[in-house]
């Protein structure tokens, strides 16, 4: 509690001495949307640092106000760290061929989380690339299952775009293999 | 070597640079070893893609940039991250640019992206006015002290392991220019790439490549190679903008997204470049409908498909309904058919 109202307190300083900057920096009006010489005000406006550590910066945003633009402290940015090379080891990668590894029902199987948005893209890119590669009835298998688990999250019929593909890919899919 | 973080876990070191993936090295050599100048994908936001920076480097293409990846929002959000970047092993030469406004969230990204990239860029061109307000993108230019310490900072810390690019546009004075690039020379940068434009240029006006050679006739003691960009439409293109200025390599981006052929020699985009990217954009794991619809869009009207077809392409839906269409009217082989990726006219059914 205490630090935090430390920090409010150091922020709130930065902030009122920097709006001073900011503004001297800025060959800017307040509204940033004037016209000069009947062509729109381009002038540029600096960031202002106000915590080189965190990354604070005051900026002036495109109705003309200044902004804090919100700093990331070590705490905070070690979880990232945690979380992008620890838990997704790095950036997403695919390599040609990924799905050769995988087994579709085995996804299914697992614990999918349907409601995740990722995760919904990587079974329906699954199903495009079966179908890219003329493997319909295997295509056709798995959209199969996976309409009725999309069906069961369908709420307000958000993701309904989504069903339709699959319908697509089952429907010609079949048709294709008469 | 790896940094290590608490007790837990170690932080991936950059990637090595070699003669393979080194840009700086491909650069610098191009010429000598390849007869021709070095030759960049730029970065495009939205379409420089995973499978669009794989086709580009089987055209010629030896450098490829991503799309521009705000700093503040990849440090902070594993939904950004995940949505901003995918890669492979293939995916090299890679320069990750990135649009940022400070110290501190640059070094974050530049240790987050390091591992999986062969150098980082800094966007000082973007013009969009969000961005400028940001002090992103072109601001950058009239903000030659935070750049350069922006600049001087990484490579402070990396050294020769990083490679570190800036992208600038051109001042309305040149010689503002001029001090800018000596000063990011003195900084540390690595190359430094030009678009002959300056902020307020729009695209339809021819880039300024008298201007862009003035700037590299004054740098020449710094020996830090200079990249032209701008309306690079073909591989004639490529020599010409290099003989009139001066420069070590182009930068293409619009001829590319509508050709990604050009740098080969192919004056309209081949039917076998359709092919492939069909053949990345689902092997990767699917790009959004409406990109991989815009590309195909953009390669088949410079192929001048009829308009009536490129009309009905637009009204089309899904990738499965997509990839129906191109089977109904043409013939699109397959990875792995005999043929596939080498057809240059469209095969109309
Ligand atoms: C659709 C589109 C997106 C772009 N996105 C970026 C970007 O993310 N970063 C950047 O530095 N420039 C971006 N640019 C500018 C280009 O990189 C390039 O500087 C400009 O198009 C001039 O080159 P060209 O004449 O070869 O197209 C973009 C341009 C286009 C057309």
């Amino acid at each position: 509690m205490h630090l935090r109202i430390g920090s409010f307190v150091r922020v709130t300083r930065n902030c009122m001495m920097s709006l001073s900057s900011a503004e001297s920096s800025a060959t800017d009006d307040n509204t940033g949307y004037s016209k000069l010489n009947g062509k729109k005000n381009q002038s540029v406006t600096k960031p202002v640092s106000l915590d080189s550590t965190t990354g604070e910066v005051l900026v002036r945003t495109s109705t003309g106000k200044t902004r804090v633009r919100r700093g990331q402290s070590d705490e905070e940015y070690k979880r990232q760290l945690h979380d992008y090379f620890q838990v997704q080891n790095g950036p997403k990668v695919t390599e040609v061929g990924w799905m050769d590894h995988e087994n579709a029902n085995a996804m299914l199987n697992a614990d999918i989380d349907f409601s995740i948005k990722p995760e919904r893209q990587k079974i329906a890119g699954f199903c495009r690339v079966l179908y890219y590669r003329r493997q319909y009835s295997e295509c056709a298998e798995l959209c199969g299952k996976l309409i009725p688990r999309y069906e069961e999250i369908n709420k307000n019929n958000k993701i309904r775009k989504e069903i339709n593909e699959l319908g697509y890919m089952l429907e010609r899919s079949r048709q294709l293999l008469q | 070597m790896t940094q290590p973080i608490g007790e837990e876990f170690q932080i991936p070191k950059p990637k090595v640079l070699g003669p393979r993936n080194d840009p700086l090295d491909i650069i610098q050599t191009r010429l000598r070893t390849h007869g021709r100048p070095a030759s960049i994908a730029g970065p495009m936001v939205r379409y420089s893609k995973l499978p669009f920076r794989q086709v580009c480097r089987h055209y010629d293409v030896d450098i490829v940039y991503t799309p521009m990846i705000l700093a503040r929002e990849f440090v902070r959000n594993s939904h950004a991250r995940m949505a901003d970047f995918s890669t492979n092993k293939g995916d090299a030469p890679l320069i990750v640019q990135v649009g940022v406004n400070n110290v501190s969230d640059l070094l974050k990204f530049v240790e987050m992206v390091a591992p999986y990239c062969d150098g980082v860029g800094i966007n000082c061109g973007c013009p969009i006015r969000e961005q400028i307000r940001e002090g992103i993108g072109c601001a950058l230019i009239y903000n030659p002290d935070l750049l350069c310490s922006m600049v001087s900072a990484v490579k402070q810390k990396y050294g020769e392991k990083l490679r570190l690019e800036t992208k600038i546009r051109i001042h309305e004075n040149l010689d503002e220019t001029v001090t800018l690039c000596k000063r990011l020379c003195d900084a540390g940068v690595d190359w430094i790439t030009i678009h002959g434009r300056t902020r307020t240029t729009r695209s339809s006006v021819p880039a300024n490549f008298e201007a862009i050679k003035y700037v590299v006739d004054r740098l020449g003691d710094k020996h830090v190679p200079i990249i032209a960009n701008g309306d690079c439409f073909s591989r004639q293109d490529l020599q010409r903008i290099t003989e009139i200025t001066g420069v070590d390599g182009v930068m293409a981006v619009r001829g590319l997204l509508n050709n990604p052929a050009m740098l080969s020699g192919y004056d309209t985009c081949p039917w076998g470049c359709v092919e492939l990217f069909w053949h990345y954009a689902l092997e990767y794991g699917g790009l959004p409908y409406q990109l991989l619809q815009h590309h195909l869009f953009c390669m088949l009207e410079n192929m001048q498909l009829k308009k009536s077809l490129l009309k009905k392409l637009m009204t089309i839906q899904c990738t499965a309904e997509l990839l129906d269409w191109f089977d109904e009217n043409f013939i699109l082989k397959r990875h792995g058919e005999p043929g596939f990726a080498v057809q240059k006219d469209i095969p109309y059914k």
